[in-house]
């Protein structure tokens, strides 16, 4: 039973946390009026800087430093391929689905060219397996919850649930996540109070990109042992996870959540003896999270929750 | 020159902003090759400009032929683009397009240039069905497109290659799909005779009449003003009676028509291409973004610009040989996008200077 629990509850923590820290990613960028369909662009670039350095020092430094290291790095370069897109987006009033797709074009393809050179190969391996803790101490022994959160689970999911509780603060509870969420509301008014809209952006950018390249790196190390220049479009589901959840934290970790049972079927289908027997052909199963992102889309109302100006270049002299 | 350059009556300002996304696009590469090896960078860039010659008139050749998808695939986006579309289904849409393409050329069996035709017309359709659900979820509730196709991308990539597998047209130990027969080719018509050993055939120049098609329906038609008229606002342009929903449903489906085409040229050609059994998405979807962006949507200039990208792709083909891989070419055309976003900043520029120009000149009337 016990290991049930944690083979499918482990495993939808695995799928859910990038997907919450990235859709947290996305809610800051959107709710200070940047469009960023970059998610996905920025998760590649901050998954490769952060098993780039698992890879390179893994015999030279100690677990817990390495993985300092690693997840700083994954958002230092998380945070200069966001405020690439921002400077875009803010200063240069690009139109920012465009550079957006500049960027998912040209992260993946960056990571191509240095992986080649560096190992030759356009994948590179990785081993993730020392960052689990085998067991909390104490907590670990509840009943249910001990196995489901507290065994076996990696050291980035904690971090990750804790990042996440501080950016909920910073974003509801605090004056600088009032008037971020201003400038996607209504940036000529914040602006006629003193707000800076651009620094407001510029920050919310910086926030989303160094998130966005921390949730690609736990995904990439959770759920994976090898770098393909690709996080397999789970940017994009993150993206939808926002517009289904309404641009709510609460909802976006519900909306994770779901997702992260799609992932866990689509994952180990071929171990679950259930759906192993039923009539479907494997590759169905591969494309169940892309299926049911569209769906999920498709039949999301029109959001009244959405930040109002979202994808519109700030203009000062516009009313 | 500038001022010269902007008094003209034509207005240059979008071939000055592609020109300034080429050069920073081509810098930037240059800035890579620098940081990944710097003693080779210098020949990297050289290789580059000069690859698509490298073995004279046999590269050059293949140049045409790499160019038809990406020139078609630029053409759809293009086409799209033009009602304020932004398809980035391509991957999908090309893969889908290219295994009908090639199911059907090999398996109807109606003879040499009859099967190859019907074949790639199926695969033109097979991309118009891909596009479809992201069009009407985008023309009916608004839904972003983005994801839509990226969604369709990644399930089109699984069943295809799953299709492909399962399929008459699959070599089992070589992982790939089979070699298609040569008389089912893309018809050549002599131009081999006049490229030795390379892989161009007609393809390229079927493009460039769909090309000047999509130039004449886009500026000659009602439904080319009705689509522009849908780009530049949607909800105006529905108030004004152009059925809104029906155009952008059109022009999804003609552009995913265009790159599944594109898909077919790739994979029924002479270069020696096969279908994957690999779950990789094909790249030339995402190159046509670049190609038309760099081309300003404009069709008849999508042949140059999906010439040039073709030529730098042909010419990253042989940059491993100086110790880059090709991937330096992606990056540049990724660069290129980037700078696209911004041509806005540079033709306000230009028009605020062509201002300036003017106001000059009225003064020293007044003198």
């Amino acid at each position: 039973m016990n290991a049930w629990i944690r083979l499918i509850g482990g495993g939808i923590l695995l799928f859910f946390m990038p997907l919450t820290i990235g859709g947290i990613a996305d809610l800051f960028a959107e709710r200070s009026g940047v469009l960023c369909m970059c998610v996905e662009g920025i998760m590649v670039g901050g998954a490769f800087f952060g098993v780039l350095m698992i890879r390179l020092f893994a015999e030279t430094m100690g677990v817990w430093p390495l993985l300092a290291l690693s997840i700083v790095v994954s958002m230092i370069a998380g945070l200069v391929i966001g405020l690439l897109h921002g400077f875009a987006a803010i200063h240069l009033k690009a139109e920012q689905n465009i550079s957006s797709t500049a960027i998912n074009n040209f992260v993946p393809a960056l990571t191509m060219l240095i992986s080649k050179s560096v190992f030759g190969t356009d994948n590179f391996t990785y081993s993730s397996n020392k960052f689990i803790i085998p067991k909390v101490p104490v907590l670990g022994d509840i009943p249910v919850i001990g196995p489901l959160f507290f065994q076996g689970a990696y050291a980035t999911t904690y971090i990750g649930i804790v990042l996440v509780i501080i950016l909920w603060f910073i974003l509801y509870k605090t004056r600088f996540g009032l008037q971020l969420r201003s400038t996607g509301e209504n940036p000529q008014a914040s602006d006629s109070v003193g707000i800076s809209v651009y620094q407001m952006r510029y920050a919310a950018m910086a926030i989303a990109g160094a998130m966005a390249g921390l949730a690609g790196f736990t995904y990439i190390l959770t759920t994976s042992y090898v770098f393909m220049g690709s996080v397999y479009g789970y940017g994009f589901l993150a993206l939808s996870i926002v517009s289904l959840g309404q641009w709510k934290p609460s909802g976006i970790m519900l909306g994770a959540l779901l997702f992260g049972a799609i992932g866990v079927i689509s994952s180990t289908y071929s171990v679950i003896p259930v759906l192993q027997n039923l009539p479907i052909p494997g590759v169905f199963y591969s494309m169940l999270p892309y299926i049911i992102t569209l769906i999920v889309v498709a039949v999301t109302p029109n959001a009244h929750n959405a930040p109002a100006v979202c994808g519109e270049p700030y203009d000062k002299s516009k009313r | 020159m500038l001022k010269k350059i902007l008094m003209a009556k034509r207005d240059y300002s979008g071939v000055l902003s592609s020109l300034l996304a080429i050069f920073i696009g081509l810098l930037v590469g240059f800035l890579a090759m620098l940081v990944v090896k710097p003693s080779a960078a210098l020949s990297g860039l050289r290789l580059l400009v000069t690859g698509g010659f490298f073995n004279g008139l046999t590269t050059f050749g293949s140049v045409f032929f790499y160019a038809t998808p990406i020139v078609l695939c630029g053409l759809g986006d293009a086409f799209a683009f033009k009602a304020s579309i932004f398809n980035i289904g391509g991957p999908g849409q090309m893969h889908v397009g290219a295994l009908v393409a090639v199911w059907v050329t090999c398996n109807i069996g109606l003879g040499a240039p009859l099967s190859t035709i019907i074949g790639l017309l199926c695969g033109a359709l097979a991309g118009a069905l891909w596009a479809l659900i992201p069009a009407l979820l985008n023309a009916y509730k608004r839904v972003n497109i983005i994801i839509t196709t990226i969604m369709m991308n990644y399930i089109g990539m699984y069943l295809a290659v799953d299709i492909l597998k399962k399929s008459n047209i699959f070599d089992n130990t070589k992982n790939q799909s089979i070699n298609v027969p040569r008389d089912l080719r893309v018809a050549r018509m002599g131009l081999d005779k006049l490229f030795v050993g390379s892989a161009i055939d007609c393809g390229f120049f079927i493009a460039v009449i769909i090309a000047i098609i999509l130039w004449f329906i886009l500026e000659k038609t009602t439904f080319g003003y009705e689509i522009k008229a849908v780009g530049k606002n949607r909800d105006a342009a529905d108030y004004a009676g152009i059925d809104a929903k029906k155009t952008i449903v059109l022009s999804v489906l003609i552009s995913g028509a265009l790159i599944g085409l594109g898909g077919g040229f790739m994979y029924l050609g002479w270069a020696g291409k096969y279908l994957l059994g690999s779950n990789t998405q094909l790249s030339e979807g995402f190159t046509g973004i670049a190609v038309t962006m760099l081309a300003n949507n404009n069709p008849i200039a999508c042949i140059f610009s999906g010439f040039f990208l073709a030529y730098l792709t042909q010419s990253g083909s042989y940059m491993q040989a100086v110790g880059f891989a090709p991937e330096i070419v992606k990056v540049i055309s990724a660069v290129v996008i980037y700078c696209s976003a911004l041509s806005r900043l540079v033709s306000e520029y230009l028009r605020r200077k062509k201002l300036d120009y003017l106001g000059r000149e009225q003064k020293g009337d007044l003198r």
